[in-house]
């Protein structure tokens, strides 16, 4: 599968253009990466890429198929998409929050089936807390109940999987929690993955493509390695920065360093 | 996938355990049949049963074979049969919509009476009163004016931005509210003080005295219909309660979900009122003790409102015609009985409903 955007524009009013042309795409097995400052736009893009909100003109297209002639369930069956945690108003369990994900597969009046709460079950394993499937999402830590939202879009079947910084407001090991979990989705399942992020590092860790936005500045998306440099990230985001890399275990790392404003 | 965590085990776990199914589904109808022995003039529930059995087995053309008085008979079948069935009904229909109106705003405080429906309804039957006094018209009279003040709930929602968010949907039934009780005091003011006033202000309290079974098939229908399409439609209300957007994402056609779910509770809401007034307290208070007995799920929560709000009501209506020579409102009884609850499940919860 793969989702096109060809030529998006939005803006809250003509005056007050946020993205203008944008085009890009990402198949299958890619992960692709949205770095840029807050207040960009980033949440913005995503929610105009699932159609949350309308591209002023320009479409999304799936597999070459406008989104806009695409059945509202037919689309959301396969993308999946989880927004910026606001935690859950209720108390549902883990395993009933996942359960909900399954909400595009079955009848407006039916209620869960065996096979949902098998699927349920395992995306629970998919993303490693299914011992926690009782438990109530009001109790769960910020990175627990981050997972929780990504097992229930993953029990929808994505292709696609969309992520609103999924890893800010956590510590360090739950950041590396949910970056580990990505790239094993990503790798064992082919899924395509969109991820807005604030870490430059992560974007290069989970490599393939990126995509950067900047304040007056045209959008950089191409391979990660090609965007994110040491100029362009003193560009986009006005720090100057010190890219270090290194190996561990047989694998390149880099590590940012941000020095002072530029 | 481990063993422990196999789908029947799971599944297991989720059930609600056999014994609270038991009480919800014994609950009420305990309460129903012990019900008709209350009043003024108390009948054993033995006879109740032969008196019930007889016209049972009557639809059927067999002969009656109890003994008992034909006053016993016309209390049980002529006075009591038809509020006890409105009670059931009101009390199951009030408190699934106050279950379905939290789940949908995702805000335990809301009740049946957020989106103006009440206060329409209620502006609807005071008018009728006081220009006719025909108990019929005055039933119609309610339920258009509930439906009208939920349209225009629906319409001041949009003047904004022309996006209907939950929030400007609750403030405008708040706007929506106030005005149709600003009519109803109009109404009461230039009402008759000695003869149609009385009558205002004893329908606006709520009662199910000398209903009969004329007004159970002009209201039933209405309150059924919503009840049944809320019970199948339960499990969505769950995907209601998340933010917007991931209401969507979850591939939920939102704005008919939530139509259809305010217009159920509409109707059940205008139509109770159109039977018996304006009864508090039940949307509000028995969602969150169900709560406290099956969980938050609405699959599981929706069908426990059914047995907890219709006994709740045949109680209340069986202490408002027993303690007292003569008739005491619904709304009095449920609230005196409601607020210290309430009060009560504050206190031992912290304010936090989970």
């Amino acid at each position: 599968m793969k989702i096109e955007i060809c030529h998006g524009k939005f803006g809250y009013s003509n005056e007050r253009i946020i993205h203008e042309d944008i085009s890009f795409d990402v198949s299958n097995g890619q992960i692709l990466t949205i770095l840029g400052p807050n207040g960009i736009g980033k949440t913005t893009l995503l929610k105009c890429i699932t159609g949350l909100v309308p591209w002023m003109s320009g479409e999304t297209l799936v597999d070459g198929v406008s989104m806009k002639k695409m059945k509202h369930t037919a689309f959301w069956k396969r993308i999946g998409y989880v927004p910026q945690s606001t935690g859950s108003r209720f108390a549902y369990s883990v395993l009933d929050m996942v359960l909900l994900g399954r909400a595009s597969h079955m009848h407006v009046y039916s209620t869960p089936s065996s096979t949902d709460y098998d699927i349920a079950m395992e995306a629970l394993e998919q993303v490693g807390i299914a011992h926690m499937y009782k438990k109530p999402c009001n109790n769960l830590s910020g990175g627990e109940f981050q997972l929780v939202m990504v097992a229930r879009a993953l029990a929808s079947k994505p292709e696609i999987i969309i992520l609103d910084e999924p890893e800010s407001h956590l510590d360090f090991k739950n950041q590396m929690l949910i970056i580990g979990m990505l790239e094993k989705i990503v790798r064992d399942q082919g899924l395509g993955c969109i991820v807005n992020t604030h870490y430059p590092e992560h974007a290069l860790r989970l490599g393939d493509i990126s995509l950067m936005l900047g304040p007056n500045l045209p959008y950089l998306f191409g391979p990660s390695k090609d965007v994110i440099t040491e100029e362009n990230l003193s560009k986009y985001f006005g720090v100057k920065v010190k890219m270090l890399s290194f190996d561990y275990k047989d694998k390149d790392y880099c590590s940012i360093i941000p020095l002072e404003l530029s | 996938m481990n063993t422990e965590l196999s789908v029947n085990n799971v599944k297991r776990d989720f059930k609600i355990a056999w014994w609270k199914k038991a009480v919800l589904i014994a609950l009420p109808l305990l309460v129903f049949l012990l019900s008709f022995c209350c009043g003024r003039f108390q009948v054993a529930p033995n006879t109740v049963i032969e008196i019930l059995w007889d016209h049972f087995m009557g639809l059927f053309g067999v002969a009656p074979t109890g003994t008992y008085t034909a006053f016993q008979e016309s209390a049980v079948m002529a006075l009591r049969f038809p509020r006890i069935i409105l009670g059931l009904l009101v009390g199951a229909g009030l408190a699934i919509s106050g279950a379905a109106l939290q789940g949908m705003f995702g805000n335990p405080l809301v009740s049946p009476q957020v989106l103006g429906v009440s206060s329409g309804a209620g502006f609807g039957a005071a008018l009728a009163i006081l220009l006719v006094e025909n108990l019929f018209l005055t039933q119609i009279s309610a339920v258009i004016m509930g439906l009208v003040a939920v349209a225009v709930t629906f319409m001041v929602s949009k003047v904004g931005k022309g996006k209907a968010s939950i929030y400007t949907l609750v403030l405008a039934g708040t706007i929506t509210s106030a005005f149709f009780e600003a009519l109803i005091s109009a109404i009461k003011f230039t009402a008759d003080p000695f003869s149609k006033l009385p009558t205002i202000t004893y329908w606006l309290m709520g009662s199910l005295a000398n209903r009969s079974f004329a007004d159970v098939w002009h209201s039933a229908p209405l309150i059924i219909i919503g009840i049944v399409v809320l019970v199948v439609f339960r499990w969505r209300i769950n995907i209601l309660s998340l933010d917007e957007d991931e209401a969507k994402a979850m591939g939920v056609n939102l704005k008919l979900s939530r139509l259809i779910v305010v217009l159920c509770c509409s109707v059940i809401t205008a139509a109770t009122v159109s039977v018996c007034g304006i009864v508090g307290w039940i949307g509000l208070v028995i969602p969150h003790i169900c709560r406290s007995i099956v969980g938050p799920n609405h699959k599981d929560l929706i069908p426990a409102c059914i047995a907890v709000g219709g006994a709740y009501l045949m109680i209340i209506d069986a202490i408002a015609r027993t303690v007292s020579a003569s008739e005491i409102p619904l709304s009095i009884l449920t609230a005196i009985i409601g607020a210290p609850f309430f009060a009560y499940l504050l206190k031992k919860s912290g304010g936090q409903w989970k």
